[in-house]
Order: structure tokens, then sequence, then C-alpha cells
């Protein structure tokens, strides 16, 4: 790492995964600083929605990329880089709420009560919508956290993530029935949770 | 909806609005959808709430993540070498160490290497002493056992005529309520 790390990403602007990869491997300056940029949005989205507290989230989040450099050598080209990487997180945030599963359950238990703590910008928008996109996020966000952790994980990774249904078997090493018929149900339960709470419009 | 009709089927309109269905089975939903109004609103439902759900939470770029994240992560992972080293490094580098304590032991001359190998020798001299005390100690108490057993056996037999008599009947009796016990053990799996 040096002080020039502006051109160095304007470098990489250009250049795949892969490439990067094989630099970080090599130890060349900046090739894994310009991996973390790529992904560490989706990264601590993902992990966010997970875990639900954002704190827990960038730190849980740090872990994950300290892990994926550790692994570089292990990854194998020929799979998508992006897939290898969700599936390193999602095995962490799986550990992390194994390791604080009293904790995640007063989480789901206090969902009603929690205040939606993701910091978010909301540009080019007028205080109204901003204030009613903001609720109606607030909204969801909180259904998804109250679904249980094998739903949950599954609506964030394809909703969320975009992850195709394809890349959700090989992330989680579920079957393709299960992946469908789960995130079916986790959709059903959310639409119950809508009407439940008396949110129209859903 | 009516729950009598197979094809209003809210599963089959969730895999239809994920492009899931196979041709034949989505042309037969299309047709049915134009003339069920059940159907009609529960399919718009469903795209509304797919709509909400992704608006809502496929933007990742909202998330607010520290200006400088990736610059301390990739500090941190790359001062942490660990992961990278594959075997054949930490071969070479064990190589290397012993090259180098062999070195500083040449360096070092006569006077170092004997006071290492006296250190050496009283390090063994006490194993051995150690060890060789846990084995005594082991022998005398199985000889004590032995003798122990011996005079509860002879107290028990030596007075009684039917020593061995009753010897026999003992491993009889061991042997009948052994085989009892198989049997009653076999007899209780087959029943489950």
């Amino acid at each position: 790492m040096n002080s020039a790390a502006t051109p160095i990403s304007l470098n990489f602007a250009t250049t795949s995964d892969r490439e990067l990869v094989a630099s970080a491997i090599k130890g060349l300056d900046g090739g894994f600083e310009e991996l973390v940029k790529r992904y560490q949005r989706p990264i601590s989205a993902y992990v966010y929605r997970m875990v639900g507290n954002y704190e827990s989230a960038l730190d849980l989040t740090q872990e994950i990329f300290i892990k994926i450099y550790g692994s570089l050598s292990k990854y194998r080209p020929e799979f998508k880089f992006s897939t290898w990487i969700y599936k390193i997180a999602h095995n962490a945030a799986i550990d992390h709420l194994r390791r604080n599963s009293g904790r995640e359950r007063s989480l789901q238990n206090g969902a009603e009560s929690d205040s939606y703590d993701l910091p978010i910008k909301s540009e080019g928008l007028s205080p109204e919508q901003q204030s009613e996109r903001a609720e109606r996020r607030a909204e969801i966000e909180t259904v998804v956290r109250s679904l249980p952790t094998p739903y949950r994980e599954l609506i964030v990774l394809r909703h969320s993530q975009d992850l195709t249904y394809e890349e959700i078997v090989e992330v989680t090493g579920l079957p393709l029935g299960t992946v469908k018929n789960r995130l079916f149900r986790a959709r059903e339960m959310m639409r119950q949770q809508f009407l439940f709470r008396g949110i129209t419009g859903i | 909806m009516s729950s009598t009709d197979h094809i209003c089927d809210t599963e089959k309109i969730a895999a239809f609005i994920e492009g899931d269905l196979e041709t034949d089975d989505r042309l037969a939903l299309e047709a049915h959808i134009a003339k069920c109004d059940g159907c009609t609103s529960e399919l718009q439902s469903q795209q509304l709430f797919m709509f909400e759900l992704e608006s809502a939470l496929a933007n990742t770029e909202d998330v607010s993540v520290p200006r400088n994240f990736a610059k301390v992560v990739a500090v941190r992972a790359e001062s942490d070498m660990s992961g990278l080293r594959n075997s054949s490094e930490h071969k070479k580098a064990l190589r290397l160490c012993l090259i180098l304590a062999l070195a500083a032991f040449a360096l070092l001359g006569a006077t170092a290497t004997k006071t290492v190998f006296v250190d050496a020798q009283s390090i063994v001299n006490k194993t051995f002493a150690f060890f060789g005390l846990l084995g005594k100690a082991a022998y005398d108490a199985a000889l004590g056992i032995g003798v122990v057993l011996r005079v509860i056996g002879s107290s028990v037999f030596s007075d009684s005529r039917f020593a061995g008599l009753t010897a026999l009947l003992f491993v009889a009796l061991a042997i009948g309520l052994l085989t009892l016990l198989i049997s009653r053990y076999h007899r209780t799996r087959l029943s489950e």
C-alpha cells in the first residue's frame, strides 16, 4: 500500500477480478484494495441484512475480507469470483449468527421496536419523498429482519444481491428445489406480515 | 381464487413472475389468468410486492461504508500473510531456520558447544530418571494388588471343602445369566 492510491485505482478500473486476485497473490500494491473497493458495499449490505446491526456488520465485513485475502491462493479462476466471496461471506455470517444465537432471537423478537439504524444516502429526492421512501424501506427491512435465518438469507441473496438461483445454490449449498421453495415461502411470510401490520399497497 | 381449481396456485404464479415456468405451463397459466379474476389480482399483488421488495433491498449503493474502509482492510489483510504461504514456502523457511541455527551453533565455538551438550545430557538424564521412577511405582503397585488378591482368595476358599465346586457353580451361573441377558436383548430388538 502506498500513498498513490488514486492513480493505482484508475489503472485497476478495467482490470478483471481474476487479474486482481493474481496481482494480490503476487503481492502487487493495490490489487487487493481494489477488490475490497469493488465488493465492500454489496458484502456489507448483505452482512448487515443478515446480522441486523450496522457496527457488527462492518466488523464482520472486515473479517470476511481478511479471510478472503487469506484464501486467495485457494480461489479457482474457473468459478465466478463474486459467487466465491459470497460463499465466504455467507459462511461467516452464519457462524456469527450461531455464535450470537441468543442475541439474534432478541433481535427478531424486538423487530417491532427496532429502529432502522442503517445509514443511507437519499440524494435527489424532496424531503417528503425521502421520508416516505425511508419509511417504506424501514418497514420492509423490519419484515426481512423478522424472518427466520434460513429464509432471510435467501431473500437477501436473491432480492438484495440479485444472485441467480444457480448462484444461490453454489453459495448456500442447498438443493435448487429447496432454494425455490424457501424463497416462495419467505415471500408469502412477508406478505402475511404486511397484511398483519395493516400495510396496504403491497 | 377457487380452491377447487388446481391452476389457481400462488406458487405457480410466483414461478411465472420469476420466469421459472416451462413454456407449456406458462401458456396455460396465461390463458387461465385472462379469465380468472382471483389469479389476476394475485398476480398483480405478487408483482407489486416483488417490485417493492427489490426497490427497497436492491440498491446496495445506499449502504454507507467508511471512506477509508478498503485501505484499512487491505492493510490489515496484507499484514497477516499466513494465508498466502503455501507448504513449500513453509518447508523452505524451516530449512533456512535450521541452517541459521547450525551456523549460529558453529560460530558460538567449543565453550558454548560444551555448555549446550552438558545441559542437554542433564535434561535427558532427568527424563530417564523420572520415567524409571514412574515404572517402578507402577510395578510395585501391581505387585501389591496381586498379594492382596492372593490373600483374599486364600481366606475365602482355603477353609472350604467345596472351593472348586463353588467356583464351578459361580462360573456356570455367570454363563447362564449372560445367555439370558443376550436372548432378552435380542427379543426386545425383534419386538421393536
